[in-house]
């Protein structure tokens, strides 16, 4: 070998350790700031986070201020947005993959699915705000709030759906007709089953935002005092990170504390929903086989 | 919201990085907090801001899948 060609190679391999060191410096960079953020926040909050605080109301005093009404409000909103949207979104998608003709009606359609999918949450607000509060008058209830967040993750758990839906192949569905199934016993019968796992993670995925999302509730006038727990549609509602959003712009350094201690509990749902979702996706394709 | 938090809520035309200011979805939560009845100029605007944000996000959708179309490669 010339010296030439040795040293091409000896470069070319310090140039492959230079970018294999810079990937993994940026996947360092996510973990560190991750690991930051959760040490940030317990460190803050955990000396807060007591039996009192998961169920008190909330109060003009960091040391009795509680969570119970935004938790409960959060819960309510977490039930009636997955009841909503869910049926809804497999419904599109399975026809949007199953029965829709490929053609360019379909396509507008799809676009415009994939391009709602990006649109600032906020938007979806002041369309609460003028459809569900005042069009409907449904007033700032928790169902005009839970149909808001519906619209927000709609299309989120359309397009995760229709994903799931195209990962099952299509020699299943041939196999089946062949047999003498009609389109709605293929569907139901192998289709559907075949994609639940696929379609069960991007409902979480979804629902976990809906859980995260302040700014549309805040738009249809959702607000951070609530001194009850909401107990019927109707009732006026806050939700976990409005009470947050709230503590943390307020100058006192003790409900920055309390703050961090209802990003906390807002950590622990969001981990019992990832934890469910886990356990059923495991459950459902346990019994797929193929 | 989290932007809010980090960026403040100064309603101000500034290039320089370090001050404070207000984001769009930022002025929208403001303006539907306040109260503001059915028809004044305020809540009309907070429509015609949410317009502007959707176009926007519209806008690079429509680019993002242009580009898609043109550079993803068929393998079958």
């Amino acid at each position: 070998m010339s010296l030439q060609t040795s040293n091409r190679h000896s470069r070319s391999r310090l140039l492959s350790h230079a970018f294999a060191g810079i990937c993994l410096l940026s996947t360092l960079s996510c973990i560190a700031a991750l690991i930051l953020l959760l040490w940030q926040v317990f460190s803050h909050g955990i000396d807060w986070l007591t039996w009192d605080f998961i169920r008190n109301l909330p109060s003009r005093f960091p040391a009795k201020a509680g969570i119970r009404s935004a938790l409960a409000g959060s819960l309510w909103l977490l039930g009636l947005t997955t009841v909503i949207s869910v049926p809804i979104g497999i419904g599109a998608a399975i026809y949007l993959e199953e029965y829709a003709n490929k053609n360019r009606w379909r396509t507008l359609v799809q676009t415009n699915i994939a391009n709602l999918a990006g649109v600032p949450s906020i938007v979806y607000g002041i369309l609460g705000l003028g459809l569900f509060v005042r069009f409907m008058a449904l007033e700032r209830s928790i169902l005009a709030g839970a149909l808001t967040l519906s619209l927000v993750v709609l299309p989120i758990i359309i397009l995760a759906s229709q994903e799931a839906l195209r990962a099952v192949p299509p020699s299943i569905r041939s196999a089946s007709f062949a047999l003498g199934a009609t389109k709605w016993q293929t569907v139901w019968h192998q289709v559907l089953p075949a994609s639940i796992p696929g379609i069960m993670t991007g409902v979480i995925l979804a629902i976990a935002r809906a859980l995260g999302e302040a700014a549309p509730l805040l738009a249809i006038g959702a607000v951070a005092y609530i001194p009850f727990a909401p107990s019927r549609l109707s009732d006026e509602f806050t939700a976990l990170p409005i009470q947050i959003f709230n503590w943390s712009a307020r100058p006192q350094e003790d409900f920055h504390s309390v703050a961090a201690a209802g990003i906390i509990v807002l950590l622990g749902v969001l981990i019992c929903l990832n934890a469910i979702a886990v356990f059923v996706r495991y459950r459902a394709s346990k019994r797929i086989r193929w | 919201m989290a932007v809010t938090l980090a960026a403040g809520a100064t309603p101000k035309l500034t290039l320089n990085p370090l001050e404070s200011i207000q984001t769009m979805t930022a002025y929208i939560v403001q303006v539907s907090q306040g109260d503001t009845p059915a028809g004044t100029v305020e809540y009309r605007t907070i429509f015609a801001v949410g317009l502007t944000l959707f176009f926007t996000t519209m806008l690079m959708n429509v680019l993002a899948q242009w580009v898609l179309r043109r550079t993803r490669e068929k393998y079958e």
